[in-house]
C-alpha cells in the first residue's frame, strides 16, 4: 500500500513539477540574454566614410539587439569616459593616428576593443583588405598596359600601402613597373604606360598633375582611397580607376564580431573587409552607390 | 512440488501496472503521432498564409505608390505641349509644381526624340544629346511608344549639371510634333530612392523578417541590407524565386530555417519577395509543440501513478487472499477471509472460507472416528482380557492339573497364551487372516476343553487369503457369540460351528455359522446395536470397528432362522499384506 502510495504521489509531484515548469517557459520570449552595449570611439565625428561605417556598424548591432554610442577621443585620458568598462560589451576603436597608444590605455581600464581600420599586432582588427585590392588594381592596370612599363607610387613603410603593393605585384606578372616613393613622383618616366599610386594623398597629387598638364592627360591613373574625393576625378577624365574601402562592409564586420565577442571565442585576429575597383563606366552602378555617393542616401 | 516452492514467477501488480501503462503509453503515443503532426503542420500552414498575406498586402503598398507616381507621370505628360512650335511655357511652370508638390519627386525632365533636353526642373544636361540617346531608360520608352512605362533600377542620376540623386527613373515615350513630323520624346521622371525603398522596406515580416524587391532578372532594386549585398557579405537566394510567379519557397541561409514568398507588383514586372524566419513566425507552432509535450509527458507520468494505485487496488484482495492462505498453509485452519472487493474476489474468498469450514469439520469428524476406532479396540482388548473367561479357563486349568490331565494343561496354558499374545499382536491393529484364524482357533481349542466337547468346530481358509490383511478380534467374537447361545439354548446336542474365511472378488469375507436355534427376528436387529453382554466384545463393536475402518459399505450381515441356524458374514476389503 505505502509502495503504490508513495510512487503515486511521486508521480503527481513530477507531473505538476513538469506542467509549471512547461507553462512557466511558455510566457518567455526567447532565452534571456542580456542586450549588447556597443561604443564607437573615434578621433573626429565627421565625414561621410566614418557615416557609413557606424551605419555599418549599428546595423550590425542592431540586429542583434544592441545598442551602440558613439564618443569623440579626448587626448589619451580616458578618464571620465561616459561608459565604464563594466557598462559596454566591446569597444570599437576607430583612431588611425592614436590607435596604438589608445588601445594599450584602454585595456588598462579594462575594455574590450576591436581596433577598426588599423593592423595591430595582438589585438582584434577589421581593416580594408589591401591585399586583395592590390591584386584588382594589379589586374586592371595590367589590363590598361598590357606591355607596360607601369609606375607604382607607394610609401612602402606604410603597412596598407605595403599590403596594396604586395597584392600589385602578384598581379603584374612579367608586366615591367618602377616603384616610386610620393616623394619620387617628380622623376616620373615620360614612357610610362599606367601610374598607380597607392597612397591616398598622392593621387589627389598625381590627379592635378595631370589636370595640369603637368603629366599626359591620357596617362591612366589608378589609385586607391576613398570614393567620395575620386568622383569628380572620375567625371573629369583625371581618374580611371579607384579602388574604394567600403566602410558600411567594415563597420557591419566589426559588429558581426560581437557574437564571438560575448563567448569568449575570438582571440586576436584579422579581418577584412571587402574593397571594389570602381571605374568611369561602373561609377553610377547601383552597387558602387554606397561607396562613391555615401551622402546620397 | 509444495507450495513454498511455488513463490516465484512475475507479480500480478507488476504486470497488472505494466500493462496499464503500456495501453496508456500506446493510446498517447497514437495521439502524439497523429495529432501533434497534423496540429502542428496546421499552424505551419496558417503562420505561413499569414505571412503570405502581408506580402501581398506588402505588394498592395508597392502597386499603390507605383501607382501614384504613374498618375503623376501621367499628369505630367497631359502637361507636355503637343507641339515643340508652341510658345506657351505655362506647362513648364505646371510641371515644375507637380514636382514640388511631391516630396518624393526628384525630378521632371522632357527630352526631343534626338536627345535633346526640352526641360527639366533640374536644370541644363551635362552630357551630350547622344548620351541621353543611348540611356537604357531613353530607348526603352521610346520603343514602347507610351503605351509601357520604363521602370530603372535604382542609380545615381548624373544627367544635369551639380545634382546628383539617388534616384529610381519612370520613363515614358510621349509623341510630340515637330515642324509637322509626328516624333517620339520621352518624359523622365527620377523618385527619390530612399522615399520608394521605405514604402518596401517598412513592410514588417517577424522580428528578422523583412522584404526586398528585385526586377525579372534578379537585379535588386530594394533591400534592407543591399550595401552589404554589394559587398558580398550578405547573400540572398534569388533564384529559387525567379521559378515562379507568387510562390513559396524555403532555405536555411546561414542556418536559419526561412520561407521566402514572392509575389509580382504589377505594372512594373518586380517582384516583392517577402522573408520570413520559420523560428519566428513558428512561434504558436513550437509553443504548441512545446506545450503538447510537457502535457504529454505530464499525463505519462499521473498515468503510472494513477496505474499503480489501481493495480495496487485490484491485486489488493487477492493478496489478501494470498497472505491467509499462506497462513492457512503454515497449520492455522481457523483464519477466515474477508468477502470483500470485486464481486470475484468474494465469490473465491467465499468459497475458500467454505473449504476451510469443510476441513475443520472433516478434521474433527476424523478425530472422533479415531478415537471411536480406538475405544472399540480398547474395549476388544479389554474384553479379551475378561476376568471371566480368564478365570474359568484358569480354574480348567487347575482342575485338571488337579486331576493329573498335565497335557491337556499344557495345551490349554499353551491356546491361552497363544490367544493372548495375538490378541496383543504387539499393539498392531491390523493382522493377517491365518493370525486371526489362528486367534480362533486357540479360543476355540480352550472353549471346548472347558464344555466338553459339546459343539465341534470347523475352520476353513482359502490359501490365497492366508496373508490378506484384516483388523483382529473380529472372528473370535461371532464365535463367542455362537457358544453362548448354543450353551444357553441346547442341552443335548454338540453345536456345530464353522468358520471359513474366502475371498470374493474384491472382499475379504469371514463366516460363522452355527446350527443352533437361530435368532429371533427382534434380536437380530438388535445384535449390532446393543453394547456387548456378559459374554465380550460383542457384534456391535465389531460391525462398528469394521465400518470405522474400512467404511459404511463393509461390516456384518447376519442370517439366522429360527431351529435352523445363524450365519453371520464380514465383509472387508481385500488388502494384501504389505511386504518390505
Amino acid at each position: 500500500m505505502r509502495r503504490a502510495v508513495t510512487l503515486a504521489l511521486c508521480c503527481a509531484l513530477a507531473a505538476g513539477l513538469m506542467l509549471l515548469w512547461g507553462f512557466s517557459r511558455a510566457g518567455e520570449a526567447t532565452p534571456a540574454q542580456a542586450a549588447p552595449r556597443t561604443l564607437l570611439l573615434v578621433e573626429n565625428d565627421t565625414g561621410a566614410y566614418l557615416m557609413q561605417l557606424r551605419k555599418g556598424l549599428q546595423g550590425a548591432v542592431q540586429q542583434r539587439g544592441g545598442t551602440l554610442s558613439v564618443e569623440r577621443l579626448n587626448g589619451l585620458g580616458l578618464d571620465g569616459l561616459p561608459p565604464t568598462p563594466a557598462e559596454v560589451d566591446t569597444v570599437y576603436l576607430f583612431a588611425p593616428r592614436k590607435a596604438a597608444d589608445v588601445t594599450a590605455a584602454l585595456h588598462q581600464q579594462g575594455y574590450p576593443v576591436v581596433v577598426v581600420e588599423q593592423s595591430l599586432r595582438g589585438e582584434i582588427c577589421v581593416l580594408p583588405d589591401d591585399l586583395d585590392g592590390g591584386r584588382q588594381a594589379g589586374e586592371f592596370v595590367r589590363e590598361l598596359a598590357p606591355q607596360g612599363p607601369i609606375t607604382v607610387v607607394a610609401d612602402a613603410g606604410n603597412a596598407r600601402q605595403a599590403l596594396r603593393l604586395e597584392g600589385v605585384l602578384s598581379a603584374l606578372d612579367d608586366v615591367s613597373y618602377t616603384l616610386l616613393t610620393p616623394s619620387q613622383t617628380g622623376g616620373i618616366d615620360a614612357n610610362t604606360a599606367c601610374l598607380l599610386v597607392l597612397d591616398d594623398a598622392a593621387l589627389a597629387t598625381m590627379a592635378q598633375r595631370k589636370a595640369q598638364g603637368l603629366l599626359p592627360g591620357d596617362l591612366p591613373l589608378v589609385g586607391f582611397g576613398r570614393g567620395e574625393a575620386a568622383v569628380p576625378l572620375m567625371e573629369q577624365g583625371l581618374l580611371q580607376g579607384l579602388v574604394a574601402d567600403d566602410p558600411y562592409a567594415l563597420g557591419y564586420m566589426a559588429g558581426a564580431l560581437l557574437d564571438s565577442l560575448r563567448t569568449g571565442e575570438l582571440k586576436p585576429s584579422l579581418h577584412l573587409a571587402p574593397q571594389r575597383l570602381v571605374t568611369p563606366d561602373t561609377l553610377y552602378d547601383p552597387e558602387n552607390v554606397k561607396l562613391m555617393f555615401p551622402l546620397l542616401d | 512440488m509444495t507450495g513454498r516452492e511455488q513463490g516465484g514467477g512475475r507479480s500480478l501488480n507488476t504486470v497488472l501496472m505494466t500493462a496499464l501503462m503500456l495501453i496508456i503509453a500506446v493510446v498517447l503515443g497514437f495521439v502524439l503521432l497523429l495529432v501533434v503532426p497534423r496540429v502542428s503542420a496546421m499552424l505551419r500552414q496558417s503562420a505561413v498564409n499569414r505571412t503570405k498575406e502581408t506580402v501581398l498586402q506588402g505588394v498592395s503598398s508597392v502597386e499603390i505608390y507605383v501607382d501614384s507616381m504613374l498618375r503623376a507621370l501621367h499628369y505630367a505628360t497631359g502637361l507636355l505641349p503637343p507641339d515643340t512650335r508652341q510658345q506657351d511655357t505655362d506647362w513648364q511652370e505646371q510641371l515644375a509644381f507637380l514636382k514640388s508638390s511631391r516630396s518624393d519627386l526628384a525630378s521632371l525632365s522632357f527630352f526631343l526624340e534626338d536627345g535633346q533636353l526640352s526641360y527639366s526642373t533640374d536644370g541644363a544636361l551635362r552630357v551630350p544629346p547622344e548620351e541621353i540617346r543611348q540611356a537604357e531608360w531613353f530607348r526603352s520608352a521610346a520603343r514602347w511608344e507610351g503605351t509601357v512605362s520604363h521602370f530603372s533600377l535604382p542609380h545615381v542620376q548624373h544627367l544635369f549639371e551639380n545634382q546628383r540623386r539617388y534616384v529610381i527613373s519612370i520613363s515614358r515615350g510621349v509623341p510630340y510634333t515637330q515642324d509637322g513630323q509626328q516624333k517620339m520624346g520621352v518624359l523622365l521622371m527620377d523618385v527619390d530612392y530612399l522615399a520608394f525603398s521605405q514604402v518596401a522596406n517598412g513592410i514588417s515580416l517577424g522580428g528578422s523578417g523583412y522584404v526586398y524587391l528585385m526586377d525579372t532578372h534578379g537585379a535588386l532594386v530594394t533591400h534592407p541590407q543591399l550595401p552589404l549585398v554589394y559587398s558580398g557579405l550578405y547573400e540572398e537566394n534569388r533564384a529559387a524565386v525567379l521559378a515562379g510567379t507568387v510562390g513559396i519557397a524555403r532555405d536555411d541561409l546561414r542556418g536559419r530555417e526561412r520561407t521566402l514568398i514572392a509575389a509580382t507588383v504589377g505594372q512594373t514586372r518586380w517582384r516583392l519577395v517577402g522573408v520570413a524566419y520559420a523560428d519566428e513566425i513558428l512561434t504558436l507552432q513550437s509553443a504548441f509543440v512545446r506545450t503538447f509535450t510537457v502535457v504529454l509527458i505530464a499525463a505519462i507520468l499521473l498515468s503510472l501513478g494513477a496505474a499503480g494505485l489501481m493495480a495496487y487496488a485490484v491485486t489488493r484482495p487477492i493478496r489478501s487472499l494470498e497472505e491467509r492462505m499462506r497462513l492457512v498453509e503454515a497449520g492455522d485452519l481457523n483464519v477466515t477471509i474477508d468477502e470483500t472487493g470485486f464481486r470475484e474476489i468474494r465469490r473465491v474468498s467465499g468459497a475458500f472460507n467454505h473449504m476451510l469450514w469443510r476441513i475443520r469439520l472433516l478434521m474433527r469428524q476424523i478425530v472422533v472416528e479415531q478415537e471411536t476406532k480406538r475405544l472399540h479396540e480398547l474395549n476388544a482388548l479389554q474384553a479379551q482380557i475378561n476376568p471371566h473367561f480368564l478365570y474359568n479357563t484358569l480354574d480348567s486349568i487347575i482342575w485338571m492339573e488337579e486331576r493329573g490331565r498335565s497335557k491337556q494343561a499344557i495345551v490349554m496354558v499353551s491356546a491361552l497364551a497363544r490367544l493372548f499374545r495375538i490378541s496383543i499382536s504387539r499393539g498392531r491393529s491390523h493382522i493377517l487372516v491365518h493370525e486371526e484364524l489362528e486367534h480362533v482357533r486357540n479360543y476355540l481349542i480352550i472353549q471346548q476343553m472347558r464344555f466338553k466337547d459339546r459343539f465341534v468346530y470347523t475352520i476353513d481358509c482359502e490359501e490365497q487369503v492366508r496373508n490378506l490383511r484384516t483388523i483382529k478380534l473380529i472372528v473370535q467374537p461371532l464365535v463367542e457369540n455362537a457358544i453362548n447361545h448354543a450353551m444357553d439354548e441346547l442341552a443335548d446336542e454338540r453345536l456345530m460351528i464353522a468358520v471359513r474365511a474366502w475371498q470374493e472378488n474384491d472382499l475379504l469375507c469371514f463366516e460363522v455359522k452355527d446350527d443352533g436355534v437361530g435368532i429371533p427376528p427382534e434380536k437380530q436387529a438388535a445384535l449390532l446395536t446393543s453394547p456387548a453382554g456378559s459374554s465380550g466384545i460383542g457384534l456391535k463393536n465389531v460391525h462398528e470397528r469394521i465400518q470405522l475402518t474400512y467404511g459404511q459399505q463393509y461390516g456384518l450381515t447376519i442370517q439366522s432362522q429360527e431351529d435352523m441356524g445363524t450365519t453371520v458374514t464380514i465383509r472387508l476389503p481385500a488388502h494384501q499384506e504389505v511386504t518390505s
